[in-house]
C-alpha cells in the first residue's frame, strides 16, 4: 500500500514538473544535424568524384596492361612470302617483340576485294589441334596463293579467320579452338600458316596497316597517334551563374520574414531573414568564366575515354537590396545568403538609418582546382564529326571577394572588401561537338555545371551555396 | 509562412523526414520539455540532462524513418531518449550502486509524506537517489516498464531489478522522510 502510494506520488511529481531545457540546446541540435547532412553531402559528392576518377585510372590501367600481352611475335610479311613450303613442315620462327609504339589494336585489317593490302601480323600462338585445323578443307591453305589471316574475336577467344584477298567476295572461316598440347599453328602474316611444337602457347595476331608502303609514295607520313597517350586541349567556357536569393527587401517582407526566422537567430536584436529558396523565389544570375587544361587519352577506337586537369574559374554577381523602410536593421548575410564576408555592425547602423536606399553586394569568386572525367563518343557524323558526352569532376578553392557598399542612389555611404576562402566542387556535363581539321580537333557545345561552395560556418553563419550555370564550352586541342 | 502551429503530425514528420530546418524546430518545442524531464531523471544535473537531450533529439532526427506510426510519436521519442540516456550514462559515468545500508529501512507512511512534501521536493527528493535507482524507479513507475524490459535494458537480472526497486523505494522515502522532519523543524 505504502508503495503504491509512493509510486503515485512520484508519478504525480514528474507529471506535474514542468520544466524546459535552455534555449541553448536547439542551436546546438541544429547545428550537428546541419554538419551531419553536409558530412552527408560530402560523402555522396567525394564518392561520386571517387568514382569517376577511378574508374578513368581503371580504365587507363587495363587499356595499357591489354597492350601488352606476354609473349609477341612478329613476322615480317616479306619473309612469309618467301616460305612456300608445306604448313606442317614449316619451322618455329623465333619472332622478334613487338614495338608497341607501332602497332594498333586488331580491328578491321582493311581487306577490299582486289585491292592491294599490305598488312603486317603479329603473330599470336593459340592452342589448336593441327589435325582439326587441317581437317577443314577451307583451311587447307594454298601458300602460292595470296592470303590474309585475321583474327576474329568469339565468346571462348579469339579465333581464326581466313580471308582470301584474291577473290571479289570475301569469305571467312572460324576455326574452333581446340586445345592441344602438341601442335600449334602459327599464323604469321598474310599469306601463310605455319605449324610449330611448342605447344600452348598463346598468341594474338595484330595487325598493322602499312600505310607508309602503299600511300605515301607522295606524300608524308601520316602522323601516328599512339595508344595510350594524352592529348592536350585548352578549354574554355563562358557560363550564365545562377542563383536563388532575396534581392528585395520592404517592411511587409521583413514581416513575413522574422517569423520564419527570428527564432532561429536572434542576434542583439536584429532581424534576419531566412534565405531558403522556398522563402524567396528570386534569382541573381552572374557569369562565369572557366579556363582549363585538359589532358585526353587518344584512342579513337574506344567508346569511353578519361581525362584529367586543372580549372581556373573566374565567376561574379552582384546583389541589389533595396530598403524601404526607416530603422529597419537586416542581417545581410543571412538575408541575402550570398555575402560572403563578415559584415560590421556599422554596416548595420549604417542601413538602419536609411530609407529608399540600395545596398549593392559585388561577389568576386576566384578558383583554382582540378578536374577528372569521362568522355563518350554518342553519335558519329561522319569521318570527321563527332558528338560527344563530357561528365567531369573538379574540386577547387575557392578564393572570394566580396565587395559591398551602402548607398542611396549616386551616393556611397559604406565600403567593405574581403577575402574569404572556401572549398569548392561543381559537377560539370557538356554536349560537345567535335570537328577534326587538319591541324587541329575542336569540340563546341553547350554545357551544365552544378557547384557545391562550402562556406566557414563559424565565421559566416551562413548555409553553404548551391548554384548552377549553363553556358557554351569550346575546347581545342594542341 | 504557414501557420506552424496548425501543421499536423504526420506532416511535421514527413517535413522533419526533409530535412526541413523548421519543422525539426517545431518538433523539438513540443515536445522538448517532455523529453527533458525524463532527462533530468537519468542525469546529475542540468548540463547533462541537456547533453542527454541533445543527443537523444539528434538520434530522433536521424533515425525518424524508423518510426512507422505504429503508437504515438512521443511515446517513440521517449524511448529513444530513454535509450540515449541509458546510453549515455553508460558511457559518461560509471557509478558504483552504493550499497544500501539496512538503516535505510523506514517505516515512514506515505501519507505523511503526501502531506507535507509538495511536488518540486520529490522530485528534489528522487534526484537524490543514486542514479541506478533513480533508473529503475523511473523507469518502472514514471515509464511503466515491466521488470523484464527493465532487466533488458539495463543488462541486469530482473530479480536483482526487483531488489533495486525495493531498496530505491525505501531510499526514496528515507530522504522524503528526513526532508519533511527538516520542513517541520523549521516550521
Amino acid at each position: 500500500m505504502q508503495n503504491n502510494n509512493l509510486d503515485i506520488i512520484l508519478k504525480e511529481a514528474f507529471d506535474a514538473a514542468k520544466e524546459t531545457a535552455s534555449p541553448d540546446v536547439w542551436p546546438n541540435i541544429a547545428t550537428t544535424l546541419h554538419k551531419r547532412k553536409r558530412r552527408r553531402f560530402f560523402i555522396l559528392i567525394f564518392t561520386l568524384s571517387a568514382i569517376v576518377i577511378g574508374s578513368s585510372l581503371l580504365y587507363y590501367a587495363i587499356n595499357t596492361n591489354s597492350k601488352s600481352p606476354k609473349k609477341e611475335y612478329l613476322a615480317d610479311e616479306t619473309t612469309a612470302n618467301n616460305n612456300s613450303e608445306k604448313p606442317n613442315e614449316l619451322e618455329k620462327i623465333d619472332l622478334p617483340e613487338i614495338d608497341k609504339e607501332k602497332t594498333t589494336p586488331l580491328t578491321k585489317p582493311s581487306l577490299k576485294p582486289n585491292s592491294k593490302v599490305a598488312t603486317k601480323v603479329y603473330a599470336k600462338y593459340y592452342t589448336v589441334d593441327k589435325d582439326d585445323f587441317y581437317k577443314n578443307e577451307q583451311n587447307k591453305i594454298d601458300i602460292k596463293s595470296k592470303h590474309v589471316i585475321k583474327i576474329k574475336k568469339s565468346e571462348a577467344e579469339e579465333d581464326l579467320a581466313i580471308d582470301k584477298t584474291n577473290k571479289t567476295d570475301k569469305t571467312e572461316t572460324e576455326i574452333e579452338k581446340v586445345e592441344s598440347k602438341e601442335l600449334n599453328p602459327i599464323i604469321r602474316n598474310d599469306s601463310a600458316i605455319e605449324i610449330t611444337n611448342n605447344s600452348l602457347v598463346k598468341t594474338q595476331i595484330i595487325t598493322e596497316k602499312k600505310t607508309e608502303s602503299i600511300n605515301t609514295a607522295n606524300s608524308k607520313p601520316k602522323k601516328e597517334r599512339k595508344k595510350g597517350s594524352w592529348d592536350k586541349y585548352l578549354s574554355l567556357s563562358y557560363n550564365a551563374l545562377i542563383i536563388g536569393g532575396n534581392n528585395v527587401f520592404t517592411k511587409s517582407d521583413a514581416a513575413k520574414n522574422l517569423e520564419a526566422s527570428a527564432n532561429l537567430n536572434p542576434s542583439g536584436g536584429s532581424l534576419s531573414i531566412n534565405n531558403s529558396p522556398s522563402n524567396s523565389p528570386n534569382y541573381k544570375i552572374g557569369k562565369e568564366i572557366n579556363l582549363a587544361l585538359i589532358f585526353k587519352q587518344k584512342n579513337a577506337s574506344k567508346k569511353i575515354s578519361p581525362q584529367f586537369g586543372i580549372q581556373i574559374s573566374y565567376s561574379n554577381y552582384s546583389n541589389r537590396v533595396y530598403v524601404t523602410t526607416p530603422g529597419a536593421v537586416i542581417d545581410v548575410n543571412n538575408s541575402l545568403n550570398l555575402n560572403f564576408n563578415n559584415q560590421s555592425n556599422s554596416f548595420y547602423s549604417a542601413r538602419a538609418n536609411a530609407t529608399n536606399s540600395i545596398i549593392n553586394i559585388s561577389n568576386n569568386y576566384f578558383s583554382l582546382g582540378a578536374l577528372a572525367g569521362l568522355e563518350t563518343n554518342l553519335l558519329k557524323l561522319n569521318k570527321n564529326q563527332h558528338i560527344l558526352l563530357q561528365v567531369q569532376a573538379i574540386p577547387s578553392i575557392n578564393l572570394s571577394k566580396s565587395i559591398n557598399w551602402y548607398q542611396k542612389p549616386n551616393e556611397r555611404y559604406f565600403k567593405d572588401k574581403s577575402l574569404n576562402k572556401q572549398f569548392n566542387i561543381s559537377q560539370s556535363m557538356a554536349l560537345l561537338w567535335k570537328v577534326n581539321t587538319k591541324k587541329h580537333t575542336l569540340l563546341i557545345g553547350p554545357n551544365f555545371n552544378y557547384h557545391f561552395l562550402q562556406l566557414n560556418k563559424k565565421k559566416n553563419n551562413l548555409g553553404n551555396i548551391y548554384s548552377s550555370s549553363v553556358g557554351i564550352t569550346t575546347q581545342i586541342n594542341f | 509562412m504557414a501557420n506552424l502551429k496548425s501543421i499536423d503530425e504526420s506532416s511535421l514528420i514527413s517535413n522533419c523526414l526533409h530535412n526541413k530546418e523548421w519543422a525539426q524546430k517545431e518538433l523539438y518545442d513540443k515536445y522538448n520539455a517532455d523529453l527533458y524531464i525524463i532527462c533530468r531523471r537519468y542525469a546529475t544535473d542540468s548540463n547533462e540532462a541537456k547533453d542527454i537531450l541533445q543527443e537523444g533529439f539528434i538520434r530522433i532526427f536521424t533515425n525518424l524513418k524508423q518510426y512507422r506510426g505504429e503508437g504515438s510519436l512521443v511515446g517513440w521519442m521517449k524511448r529513444v531518449v530513454i535509450t540515449t540516456a541509458l546510453n549515455y550514462i553508460k558511457k559518461h559515468r560509471k557509478e558504483i550502486l552504493k550499497e544500501i545500508d539496512s538503516t535505510y529501512e523506514s517505516h515512514t507512511s506515505t501519507e505523511n509524506i503526501e502531506a507535507c512534501i509538495n511536488h518540486k521536493e520529490i522530485v528534489q527528493a528522487f534526484m537524490q537517489l543514486p542514479y541506478q535507482y533513480r533508473t529503475i524507479l523511473g523507469l518502472f513507475i514514471i515509464e511503466g516498464y515491466t521488470h523484464k524490459e527493465i532487466a533488458s535494458l539495463l543488462k541486469i537480472e530482473e530479480n536483482n531489478c526487483r531488489s533495486k526497486l525495493h531498496r530505491g523505494k525505501l531510499l526514496l522515502q528515507k530522504i522524503l522522510t528526513n526532508q519533511n522532519t527538516a520542513i517541520a523543524v523549521l516550521k
